[in-house]
């Protein structure tokens, strides 16, 4: 079978940097989301 | 004058060019959902910049209108065109956000002025238009539920797509690419669910980073010709 010429090798930044990327920005995304959350539940005074 | 804002359209316009152009030419919905919603957006900040000269109660709603409510569920709308690859699903959320978007104009058209309050042109309209403006239960619950639609859309998109580059370590150049839009996009949506819970205000250079975040991301993901032979999962997330 063929191998996609669209494959990268593998390096320091996407075996370790990319995937701690991704976990940070899932995290900011949950965040963003618990913000609204307890905004909605009054937490914060505005 | 709030220059931030002034550089921030500036950037969104040429944006919005750039993928209305690809548009012309790729005709994918994706394209177009993303054009309307970089519009939007533009006309979010556009108006911030009116209302640092002067107090306008239509720039206020456009800026309330286009920024708080419609900006990111059009875009996140795009994406949501490019990853749900069911037949019928996106067309239909599609069809509901189009619904959903013209009550919000009504709902805002209507919403009541309070003219007793004494606007400032030197502090941003985000920290001022809740006493301004007077917003019904129904605006906040579609502000919110708007918000949350196109941000799991966008961010949750386009770090599902970097993921699904990285997994399969294929076309490094879309991975980084999802992963700038991800983090320009979750900008602006931080910092206005910070505005919505009265935290600190940093809407304007979020505003500002994350369209110049995206725009990079853009670039970079659509920057590499395709050969013809693109095929399986990953290319449910081209741009």
């Amino acid at each position: 079978m063929k191998r996609s010429s669209k494959r990268f090798s593998e390096s320091g930044w996407t075996q370790y940097l990319v995937p701690a990327v991704l976990v940070l920005l899932a995290a900011g995304l949950l965040g963003t989301f618990l913000v609204v959350i307890l905004s909605l539940l009054g937490v914060f005074s505005v | 004058m709030h220059y931030i804002s002034l550089l921030s359209t500036i950037i969104t316009a040429v944006f919005a060019t750039a993928v209305l152009s690809r548009y012309r030419y790729k005709k994918g919905r994706h394209l177009l959902f993303w054009g309307i919603g970089l519009i939007f957006y533009g006309i979010g900040t556009l108006t911030e910049v009116i209302l640092g000269l002067t107090f306008s109660e239509a720039a206020l709603k456009a800026w309330y209108l286009s920024g708080a409510m419609l900006t990111a569920a059009w875009l996140g709308q795009g994406t949501i065109f490019l990853l749900v690859r069911k037949r019928g699903v996106a067309p239909a959320l599609a069809a509901a956000l189009v619904l959903v978007s013209i009550l919000a104009v009504v709902l805002v058209a209507l919403a009541p002025i309070n003219r007793d309050v004494t606007f400032d042109v030197r502090q941003p309209i985000s920290t001022q238009y809740k006493d301004i403006m007077g917003r019904s239960g129904l605006i906040v619950v579609l502000t919110i539920l708007l918000n949350i639609y196109g941000t799991i859309g966008l961010v949750g998109g386009a770090i599902y797509s970097a993921f699904l580059f990285w997994r399969k370590r294929v076309l490094a150049n879309r991975m980084a690419g999802n992963l700038l839009i991800a983090a320009g996009a979750l900008m602006p949506a931080m910092a206005g669910s910070f505005v919505n819970a009265g935290l600190v205000d940093w809407l304007y250079v979020s505003e500002l980073l994350g369209v110049i975040l995206m725009f990079l991301g853009f670039r970079q993901a659509t920057a590499a010709k395709e050969p013809a032979s693109q095929t399986s999962a990953v290319s449910t997330t081209q741009v």
